[in-house]
């Protein structure tokens, strides 16, 4: 008998797509790479604004995961973050031994929406988060939103979002700072207020 | 040394990755030893890891998804035929659904470092396949098919002394059929067979035996 996932494949859940890639099934690698491709490609861009760089960190990310695929805990979150994680991760680790390319005025208004879920279950569940987190985002103070944008997703240095920004690092620091416990606490008031009673 | 309020301070830059060794390595101690102060690192990470899937979303260049395929897989090793399944598994509990009518069905040869083994239900129909591999690490995986599967189950091997030993349990939700694997430790890659139980100790499916 031969391995027959194929016919249903498409159709895993992504943790359950995740265990078929730690099991070295190659049609899960592919599907992995096809489903998770454009968000971590667009992740790796962001951070470096250079294409070139972007796909050999989108690569990489993808080769961490497959090593590292028996690490992922469900528990901790969604695959598509533990993902995400792995590929700042990556890309950090690139930047760090150049600069990277200047950003556009505009990228950081481009937050596009989040990619569909496979899982409707995960897909009500994440997208209920990413709702929550763009209103609080939204409820900063527009500085502290640009701060913590780019410090998370575009993965700057407070001195290199001072330098941006024409303000002293202490103040990039702080406008990171508050911005992210601001996050913090809207989702600690989240999660006590999703417990069951 | 760091101290709670140090920490405080540094907390954001190491969340955000940006903090030097050996900074971060004192900061990470710190973070291990204290409660409040891991609570508060791991709270501060969680937000940074969720904003990232508010990171736009780019289609790379013609031929990405080839080269990112091409870089998972394993090295060629001398000799060796290569494996289809069971190389690595998840260490949580994972179950993963397939759909019904799909028929997961192991090679009928596996590897020199695997065991494996047919899964007969109670009522004797062959409902999948078990096996134990030990590289790279030692993992028992479990592949059913085509039954009816609710609620807790509990994974049982049988050591050489012929003492069932718990490996580990998942939850089905009205899966027809499924994948489970956990790593075990090294000295039950000798078991002799697989069990699975439900959660009050009956017995619902058991292995040939394991070679």
């Amino acid at each position: 008998m031969g391995v027959m996932w194929s016919a249903h494949m498409d159709r895993l859940s992504d943790a359950a797509l995740l265990a078929a890639v730690a099991a070295a099934d190659e049609e899960a690698a592919t599907l992995f790479v096809r489903r998770f491709q454009r968000r971590v490609y667009g992740l790796a861009f962001s951070i470096t604004a250079d294409a070139a760089a972007a796909e050999d960190i989108a690569s990489q990310a993808f080769a961490s995961a497959w090593q590292h695929a028996s690490t992922y805990d469900p528990r901790r979150g969604a695959v598509s973050t533990w993902l995400l994680t792995v590929t700042r991760n990556s890309a950090i680790d690139s930047i760090r031994t150049r600069r990277p390319a200047p950003l556009e005025d505009g990228i950081l208004l481009d937050l596009l929406p989040a990619g569909a879920a496979t899982d409707p279950a995960e897909a009500a569940a994440s997208a209920d988060l990413l709702v929550r987190l763009r209103s609080a985002l939204d409820d900063l103070p527009a500085e502290q939103r640009r701060a913590v944008l780019l410090a998370t997703i575009h993965s700057r240095t407070s001195a290199e979002i001072a330098e941006r920004e024409g303000v002293p690092v202490p103040t990039a620091k702080h406008r990171i700072q508050s911005g992210l416990r601001k996050l913090r606490a809207a989702v600690e008031l989240w999660s006590d207020a999703d417990q069951p009673r | 040394m760091t101290t709670c309020a140090t920490f405080e301070a540094a907390a954001d830059d190491l969340a955000l990755g940006f903090s030097p060794t050996p900074l971060r390595d004192d900061l990470v101690a710190h973070a291990s030893a204290c409660a409040a102060c891991g609570a508060r690192l791991r709270s501060l990470a969680a937000v940074v890891d969720s904003l990232l899937e508010l990171a736009p979303a780019v289609e790379p260049p013609v031929g990405f998804e080839a080269r990112a395929v091409a870089a998972m897989r394993p090295p060629a090793s001398s000799g060796a035929p290569r494996r289809r399944l069971f190389a690595v598994a998840v260490a949580a509990v994972t179950l993963a659904v397939v759909a019904a009518g799909a028929v997961a069905a192991i090679s009928s040869e596996p590897a020199a470092d695997t065991t494996a083994a047919d899964v007969i239900g109670r009522r004797g129909a062959n409902l999948g396949r078990v096996e134990l591999v030990s590289t790279p690490s030692p993992k028992v995986v479990v592949l059913l098919e085509d039954d009816r599967w609710e609620g807790v189950w509990v994974c049982e091997l049988e050591d050489d002394d012929g003492a069932w030993v718990e490996v580990g349990r998942w939850t089905a939700d009205h899966a027809t059929g499924g994948a489970w694997a956990t790593n075990v430790d090294a000295d039950l890659l000798d078991a002799t067979r697989m069990r699975i139980t439900a959660a009050n100790g009956t017995v619902l499916a058991t292995s040939d035996r394991l070679d």
